[in-house]
C-alpha cells in the first residue's frame, strides 16, 4: 500500500474528527434529556442512547489508530513512543484503581462511574509523555 | 548518523516546510532529521538522496 503524503494524513484525520466530536458533544447533552423526558422508556432505550453516546468516542480510537499507520515514520515514531507508556500507566492505575474500589478504600458519588475517567487519563498522559520525550535531550 | 541535508536544503532555498511537502514528510521530521534527533528509514533516505541528485553517502555519514 503506497504510504500518503502526512498533509493527506492529517487532512483525513480532522475531516472526521471534529465532526464526530460535535456529534458526540450533542449526544452528551440530548442523551439525558431524553432518558428524562421520554416515558415510558422501551427496555432498549436506555442501551441505546448509551451505544450512540460512546460510538464517537470509539471512532476517535479507530481514527487514531488510522492516523498512526498513515502519517510519517517520524511522526509515528514520537506517537508510538508517548501512546504506549500512556496505556500501560492508564492500565495499571486503572487496575489499582479497581481494587481499591473493590477494597472500599476510594467511592466516587452516585451515578459516577470510574469508567469515565480511563480515557481522560490514557490522553492526558500521553500528551504529558510526549512532552517529556521531547523535553529529553535525545 | 551525520547528514548534511541542512546544506543542501539551504542551497536549493528550500524551508523546511518545501522539503517536507517535496519529500511528503512532516515538518517535524524534516527539523528531526537536520538536528540528528530522528535517522530516517532506508526508503525516505533513498528518497532524500534521490530529490538532491546525489549518492546516500553524500547525504548521510556515519558518526565518527
Amino acid at each position: 500500500m503506497e504510504q500518503i503524503s502526512y498533509k493527506q494524513a492529517q487532512r483525513r484525520y480532522i475531516r472526521i474528527f471534529w465532526p464526530v466530536m460535535a456529534v458526540y458533544i450533542v449526544t452528551c447533552f440530548a442523551g439525558p434529556t431524553l432518558i428524562g423526558f421520554v416515558e415510558p422508556q422501551p427496555m432498549w432505550f436506555k442501551p441505546v442512547i448509551a451505544i450512540l453516546t460512546a460510538t464517537p468516542v470509539a471512532i476517535v480510537f479507530w481514527l487514531l489508530l488510522r492516523n498512526v499507520r498513515e502519517t510519517d515514520e517520524y511522526v509515528r515514531s514520537q506517537m508510538v513512543s508517548a501512546i504506549l507508556p500512556a496505556a500501560a500507566i492508564t492500565l495499571a492505575l486503572t487496575t489499582l484503581w479497581g481494587f481499591m474500589e473493590m477494597y472500599g478504600v476510594v467511592t466516587l458519588p452516585e451515578r459516577v462511574s470510574a469508567m469515565f475517567f480511563v480515557s481522560p487519563t490514557f490522553f492526558a498522559l500521553w500528551s504529558i509523555i510526549h512532552c517529556i520525550n521531547n523535553a529529553r535531550p535525545q | 548518523m551525520k547528514n548534511t541535508l541542512k546544506e543542501l536544503r539551504k542551497d536549493r532555498g528550500w524551508s523546511q516546510g518545501d522539503l517536507a511537502d517535496q519529500l511528503s514528510v512532516s515538518r517535524q521530521s524534516v527539523n528531526a532529521i537536520e538536528t540528528g534527533r530522528y535517522d530516517p528509514s532506508l526508503p525516505l533516505a533513498f528518497k532524500i538522496a534521490r530529490l538532491f541528485g546525489c549518492g546516500i553517502e553524500d547525504v548521510f555519514q556515519e558518526d565518527d
